[in-house]
């Protein structure tokens, strides 16, 4: 359920948001990579952390940040606000939530 | 734990599955609603679908289940054969197998943004992870 955040999730709303916004698609583009960089930054810690928690409680706290940076997308009005939103939604679910998966696929389906 | 190539594979599925339809349903979304609906939307259903149904479905540790996390049952001895193999830090940086997995790991070649960033986080996590956790 990362798909929010992940390439082919944010790419149908590259258009509209450039133009709501009236930024051109390079200055999404431009927000799309920092805000990616930013939000994979603490993968190694948020790794550890859910290492210490498990994969339950770590994706469901994983989860409500990831609703929450829907939230913060869905209010952005300005290059910079547009970047903490990608930062956020690419934080949660490609620098944690992804991070998370192996740790749940080894507790799901037994 | 058992029937773990059934579990990979649904997961597998589910994932590809995904990713061709929700950036459809996005699409259809934003024409009759606009996208910062439609990112509310998306947002409720992670909140209902990890929040709610990944807190009833998750398990923390296969062992509550007398399962083992690798292979077999709880207390086979292979799973202490298959802990033996692993690397400490300093020994992992030094291996190709390491550095070829974690760079393929978003796929270099195509998405430079993306190769970018993990070439980053490759290097931040070989110098924020603890020795033992490589």
């Amino acid at each position: 359920m990362t798909t929010p955040g992940q390439t082919y999730g944010v790419s149908p709303f590259f258009d509209p948001v450039a133009h709501d916004l009236g930024l051109s698609r390079a200055a999404v583009a431009t927000a799309y990579t920092l805000g990616t960089l930013a939000g994979v930054l603490p993968a190694p810690f948020v790794g550890r952390w859910i290492d210490r928690r498990g994969p339950r409680v770590a994706g469901v706290l994983i989860g409500l940040a990831l609703a929450v940076a829907c939230v913060v997308m869905a209010s952005s009005n300005s290059a910079l606000s547009l970047t903490i939103g990608f930062a956020a939604l690419r934080g949660a679910a490609i620098g944690a939530l992804s991070v998370g998966e192996p740790a749940r696929d080894q507790s799901v389906g037994s | 734990m058992t029937r773990r190539g059934l579990a990979a594979g649904a997961v597998s599925f589910a994932l590809a599955l995904g990713g061709m339809v929700f950036p459809l349903v996005s699409e259809i979304l934003m024409r009759h609603v606009g996208w910062r609906s439609t990112y509310v939307v998306l947002g409720t259903v992670v909140l209902l679908t990890m929040a709610v149904v990944g807190g009833v479905l998750f398990r923390t540790r296969p062992e509550q289940f007398g399962l083992a996390p690798d292979v077999g049952r709880a207390g086979d001895t292979t799973v202490a054969r298959a802990r033996s193999r692993c690397s400490p830090r300093p020994e992992a940086l030094r291996t190709v197998v390491f550095w070829t997995m974690s760079a393929s790991e978003r796929r270099l070649a195509t998405h430079s943004a993306q190769g970018c960033c993990s070439i980053t986080t490759i290097c931040w996590a070989a110098t924020a992870c603890p020795a033992s956790s490589l």
